[in-house]
């Protein structure tokens, strides 16, 4: 799939300024020495659009670039270029005139056949180049597809980004807003842009996504590569919608990031299969204290991709309960799942329990959601409590807040009816739709003083924006006195349609929008992934 | 040369065998500071005594060295030992109260260190500069006022600005001799004279703050 994308990008590319640019990259990074910086173009460039010395082979490669296909009335014209290529000698101080030389001819399109025969046939071997080897756009997919970490692909204009986003990776939890920026920055360019432009803009964000993604893998960590990749993928469905790209323009490329992303998460289910036993127990023993808070969002982020992998897998008709499956054993060994430090978890709550749900483990869905509506419900339901950091503040939020002094005493802060809570109205909606009545109404004192807040998009464009200056911020104060009857149905309602475009395409779209996006994460209504209820209490 | 473009392989990710845990290194280092920024706090809020004295951050070195016009003088860290433990079931359980606690109680024994440091260093530092006054067979009031007499006192927000360390019985002692002190009209102007004389010495210490050739 990514292959497709490389064709898509090299058919997209004009000749000078674009594709002469990338092509030197490539070179560079197969370990070719390209002349000059800059390539003469025009009546005295000889047939020779770049020259490129190869250290190891002591050759110096002539290379006449074609972008698109070559016709067979290119043919006069060609014919011409491979001669000047062959017979005018190529000068420069540093290089011997007569050192061995080697013609290539690269089309980023496809060579006709015709032309390939009347190249073999010209025998410009008898002008002293010996044959003249064709690249085209096979050889050259092939050939960035080998190398494709190693090149540089991407617009001018997002370059600089690119190379200093790529410098500084760390961690993604560190890195999120700046991969963002570039992200958003990049696949802006479509504004304004059409045809081949636009093909050129989304094949080379895909790869660059790919290339970050890799680059993650690189450092040790494929957690932080999942996650780029999953935010890469948001933030183009949120390019596709407010571009207006039609889903056989944006097909492609849609396919090649759930490509990315299956073998990305694939590789963690294999580690995860290969080493059953660390996932018996997930603690890091040579953490400190701080493992309090990293223990839960440990076994949620693992919990949350395997079960990601396994929709992923299923809407390509590949049936994977075993991955759910070590989705079932993680949760059921670690209490911790349940202990949410952060409402920033929602997304990989919603996505877990959709998958246990989903994939025939209810019974395990229920236990969580009964200990984590306990658990919420404990930091969020009394005057004064320290309630959980909202899903819009990062991770490195947690720490501070909740290590730090908070009295007691009655005082403006406490005052409140109960914290605002993005997270607990998630909790009552899964425990209602499942007939849990019990764990909702022993808490319902606690449920009913806090207020539950939600954003609601105007519509599906907004909905994938990561932070939008429009839509509606919605608090719901919960009466003391409620109905089972009533919040049932207010739980049970399914996801307007006008949000649902995308997703009706791409199932897992709303998923990845959760984990990308946690403040979202209420907007992925079970209703669309698990349309048969389950038993009731 | 398609065989020269196939030898380089870089694009499939490498498979790693075994699994390795997510480290959230961004929220270990946010939990290191928000740790000492808490103990620090509650360190300061446990015990009045340090709550009144202002804190300045040691970012690097070992010895703080003041210079002034009467030489130099030498002070050296001191370290403050602290052991935070928590169960390791608490931390699986993510019992967050557990883990307050033995912070607050850090904080606490921090504080305790740290007051008894600041005592000592008060101690020695007022013995080198012949500030300490005992008051052994004196009458109250006059140790006091010798005890003021020898204190330089500054006048910033126009009131005197000092504070005496005394001792547990001398402090519940003033505490009742000066209302007492107070009524009396000689002792008020001796007291008042002498607030006079300090305060001229202030405004003619901060006069002399210029450069001159």
């Amino acid at each position: 799939m990514l292959g497709n994308v490389l064709a898509s990008w090299l058919t997209s590319l004009r000749e000078r300024g674009e594709f002469e640019v990338c092509f030197r990259s490539l070179l560079r990074a197969q370990g070719y020495v390209p002349v000059g910086t800059r390539t003469t173009h025009g009546p005295i460039e000889y047939g020779k659009d770049v020259v490129a010395w190869h250290p190891q082979e002591e050759i110096l490669y002539l290379f006449q670039l074609k972008a698109g296909d070559v016709k067979r009335s290119d043919w006069p014209d060609l014919d011409r270029q491979l001669y000047e290529l062959a017979a005018v000698p190529y000068d420069h101080p540093n290089y011997v005139v007569d050192a061995p030389r080697k013609a290539v001819l690269v089309c980023t399109g496809q060579v006709d056949a015709t032309v390939q025969d009347l190249i073999a046939k010209q025998k410009h071997a008898g002008r002293g180049l010996g044959a003249v080897v064709v690249w085209d756009r096979e050889t050259l997919v092939k050939a960035y597809s080998d190398d494709l970490f190693s090149v540089q692909v991407l617009s001018e204009a997002v370059a600089i980004d690119h190379i200093r986003v790529w410098s500084h990776v760390a961690d993604y939890g560190a890195d999120e807003d700046d991969l963002w920026s570039f992200f958003t920055d990049y696949i802006g360019l479509l504004e304004g842009a059409g045809g081949r432009a636009r093909h050129r803009i989304l094949s080379g964000y895909v790869v660059a996504v790919a290339q970050l993604a890799q680059r993650y893998l690189s450092t040790g960590s494929s957690y932080s590569a999942i996650d780029c990749a999953i935010l890469g993928a948001v933030v183009f469905y949120g390019a596709l919608l407010r571009h207006c790209l039609s889903r056989k323009v944006a097909a492609v490329y849609c396919m090649t990031l759930r490509e990315l992303l299956t073998g990305l998460l694939q590789g963690l289910a294999d580690a995860c299969e290969s080493d059953q036993t660390a996932l018996s127990d997930l603690s890091d023993t040579r953490a400190g204290l701080e493992e309090m808070f990293l223990l839960p969002l440990r076994v949620h982020s693992l919990t949350s991709k395997l079960s990601l992998l396994a929709f992923m897998k299923e809407q390509a008709d590949e049936t994977d309960r075993n991955t759910v499956g070590l989705v079932d054993s993680i949760v059921r060994r670690h209490p911790s799942f349940s202990h949410v430090v952060s409402e920033r978890q929602a997304g990989s709550l919603v996505v877990t329990l959709l998958a246990l749900l989903r994939h025939g483990f209810p019974d395990t869905a229920r236990d969580a959601v009964v200990r984590a509506l306990n658990w919420v419900a404990g930091h969020h339901g009394y005057p004064g409590a320290p309630g959980l950091p909202d899903p819009y503040r990062p991770i490195a939020d947690i720490p501070s807040h909740f290590l730090r002094p908070r009295s007691r005493s009655s005082g403006p802060a406490e005052s409140r009816p109960g914290d605002s809570s993005y997270l607990l109205p998630i909790l009552v909606k899964f425990a209602s739709l499942r007939g849990q009545r019990g764990v909702v109404e022993k808490n319902w004192p606690l449920i009913s003083r806090t207020t539950a807040t939600e954003y609601i998009p105007r519509d599906e464009t907004e909905m994938y924006s990561r932070r939008s200056t429009q839509g509606e911020l919605r608090d719901r104060i919960y009466p003391r006195t409620q109905s089972w009857r009533v919040l049932r149905r207010q739980c049970s309602r399914a996801t307007p349609t006008k949000y649902l475009s995308l997703a009706k395409a791409y199932p897992e779209t709303l998923l990845l929008l959760a984990l990308a996006y946690p403040w979202r994460a209420a907007l992925c209504e079970p209703s669309f992934y698990l349309p048969t209820r389950g038993k009731r209490e | 040369m398609a065989k020269r473009l196939k030898r380089r392989g870089t694009t499939k990710p490498p498979r790693s065998s075994a699994l390795k845990l997510q480290r959230f290194p961004s929220v270990t280092e946010a939990f290191g500071e928000a740790m000492w920024t808490f103990i620090g706090q509650v360190a300061r809020a446990s015990d009045p005594f340090l709550a009144r004295i202002a804190e300045r951050g040691v970012p690097e070195g070992d010895v703080l060295v003041q210079h002034d016009v009467r030489g130099k003088r030498r002070i050296d860290m001191q370290e403050a030992l602290t052991r935070i433990s928590v169960p390791t079931r608490a931390v699986r359980e993510t019992s967050i109260p557990e883990l307050m606690e033995a912070l607050v109680k850090a904080g606490r024994e921090l504080a305790g260190q740290k007051a008894k440091m600041l005592v000592e260093r008060l101690n020695q530092t007022t013995s080198e500069t012949g500030r300490v006054f005992s008051g052994k067979g004196l009458p109250g009031f006059e140790a006091i006022m010798q005890a003021v007499e020898k204190t330089q006192i500054d006048f910033d927000s126009g009131e005197p600005n000092f504070a005496m360390m005394v001792g547990a019985d001398l402090y519940d002692w003033l505490g009742k001799a000066i209302p007492e002190w107070e009524k009396d009209p000689v002792k008020t102007r001796r007291w008042h004279a002498l607030m006079d004389r300090k305060r001229r010495a202030y405004l003619a210490r901060e006069r002399s703050r210029k450069l001159v050739d």
